[in-house]
């Protein structure tokens, strides 16, 4: 196995209930290091939730989830240094209200990793700079366009020098004219080789960003394929309803 | 984008017709209040309160003076008593949040008792029983310390609730950044939180002052008691205690402005920030 094929995120015969909802039907997936694996599928078929698995933020039933070969602890001081080595990025952004964007950048490294104040500020100013809202750094997050918002977002989890970073529908609450700049930054990220796993709407970007596409239905993944595969010749009968429902209209 | 006001939300713009009746209504209501002034005065003019033995004494300084040094002794006790309570409120409002199932039960306890007893029956507690229990405590903390723990329980409550009105996003992204649960609590849940109570708090603080005017049962010397020795000294009911509400209204106005201002200067950041959500 060479250091490529290390995989970062393993997902082992997960299950998850909601009540009578099977929502997480054993679901196994594998995301090797530098591979961005895209998510999609109706809505209700449990992707938001395999994702936030990842980190914990949802617990499982039963199965098992290992980040970098390790299983995910299950509390504590263990399962906070897990987590601040996967970058999350949520749908409706959720910046610290209180505090500058920059503040955003900086406070969860000298928190937790204990970074010097000094050397937290000029990394988040370079990372601010690199998804291009450095102009927007002492401002609250309210001040800020949803398209800055989330790229701001982003800045504050790659902060954190993260070993893979989770989307979870990133762009979903944006207007339309601002998702481009969104999908843009995560396509520089994975061009970078950032192990990604996204959750998302955006087919296009799939299609060209992703090394992997992941087809969920009804809490299974029905389908995984390269996207160029899935896109062109969808083989389940769900794939082929969901696409031809996107394109419809 | 400004924001309006209560009345803006509640009502749509007035047209002609409503305007006209509420000009009608105005004036009547005007018209009421002078009615009512006038006889509250003559009534005064007939039974001689405005004679000049209950008014003149307001000429003298030591007057002045005395009552200056109750209101000292009400601001003292109201600022420390309403420090206690939210101290203690904040704890409980901790505890109530605990995962532990006894604090959590404890805190809730001590929260619904204080909120259901009264202030009164505090008093008489630190007033009757403890001295019985050999603690030896000064006339101001006898009024202090009931009036903190009367108000804790509120305190907790209204903090509990400005802990649950922070999105549970942020909750989630320091999660996700890393942070445990007690670091997240005051570093990034309680900035926010506060900023959504800051106006209970003070409408608390207002009640704490007022609770205080049951100073005089321990022999207390804050506004109310020294407006009462005046009350016997000079034998003037009326006049003194007219003079000792205005006070009192007076500091409470300026708390409830103070409130005002801050809720709207809260309100405007929220609703920016939720208009950016």
């Amino acid at each position: 196995m060479t250091e490529n094929d290390r995989p970062v995120i393993e997902l082992k015969h997960v299950h998850k209930h909601f009540g009578d909802l099977h929502v997480l039907n054993d679901i196994s997936l594998t995301v090797k290091k530098g591979e961005v694996v895209v998510i999609i599928g109706p809505s209700g078929s449990g992707k938001s939730t395999l994702c936030r698995a990842v980190n914990r933020l949802e617990t499982i039933d039963s199965g098992e989830i290992l980040f970098e070969g390790e299983p995910l602890p299950r509390e504590g001081r263990k399962l906070a240094e897990m987590r601040a080595r996967i970058g999350m990025v949520f749908q409706s952004f959720n910046l610290f209200a209180h505090r500058t964007v920059l503040d955003n950048l900086t406070i969860a490294p000298c928190d937790v990793l204990k970074t010097s104040k000094k050397e937290a500020r000029q990394e988040a100013m370079r990372l601010l700079e690199r998804v291009g809202v450095a102009d927007q750094a002492n401002k609250v997050p309210a001040q800020l366009s949803g398209g800055q918002q989330q790229r701001a977002a982003i800045a504050r989890a790659l902060a954190m020098h993260p070993k893979a970073m989770l989307f979870d529908e990133p762009t979903s609450a944006l207007d339309p004219e601002m998702i481009g700049e969104v999908l843009n930054v995560m396509a520089e990220l994975a061009k970078d080789g950032m192990t990604m796993l996204i959750v998302t709407h955006e087919m296009n970007f799939a299609r060209k960003v992703a090394d992997r596409v992941v087809f969920m239905d009804g809490g299974c993944i029905v389908e995984e394929n390269t996207p160029e595969a899935f896109f062109g010749h969808p083989k389940s009968q769900r794939a082929k309803d969901f696409l031809s429902s996107l394109t419809a209209h | 984008m400004k924001t309006g006001s209560i009345r803006d939300i509640l009502y749509e713009a007035p047209g002609p017709k409503a305007r006209r009746r509420i000009a009608w209504a105005t004036a009547g209501a005007l018209l009421l209040l002078a009615a009512l002034l006038f006889i509250v005065v003559r009534q005064f003019y007939v039974t001689g309160q405005l004679g000049e033995r209950y008014w003149a004494f307001f000429g003298k300084l030591t007057t002045w003076r005395f009552l200056g040094e109750g209101l000292l002794t009400t601001v003292e006790a109201a600022i420390t008593g309403s420090a206690i309570s939210f101290a203690l409120g904040f704890l409980l409002m901790r505890g109530r949040l605990q995962k532990n199932r006894l604090l959590r039960w404890a805190s809730t306890g001590i929260i619904e008792f204080t909120r259901g007893v009264p202030t009164l029956l505090f008093i008489y507690f630190f007033f009757l029983v403890v001295p019985q229990t050999g603690w030896k405590l000064s006339a101001f903390w006898k009024i202090t310390l009931p009036c903190a723990i009367s108000a804790c329980g509120v305190v907790a409550e209204a903090l509990r609730g400005g802990v649950n009105a922070v999105p549970k996003g942020q909750r989630e992204a320091a999660l996700s950044l890393g942070y445990r649960e007690t670091r997240l609590f005051y570093r990034i849940i309680f900035p926010q939180a506060i900023r959504f109570v800051i106006p209970s708090l003070i409408a608390e603080l207002v009640i704490v002052l007022k609770d205080t005017t049951f100073a005089s049962i321990v022999s207390c010397a804050d506004l109310m008691q020294n407006a009462k020795v005046l009350i016997s000294n000079y034998d003037a009911l009326l006049s003194i205690y007219l003079v000792v509400a205005v006070i009192y209204i007076l500091i409470n106005y300026l708390l409830n402005k103070l409130s005002d201002r801050l809720a709207r200067r809260m309100n405007r950041a929220g609703a920016a920030e939720r208009s950016a959500a």
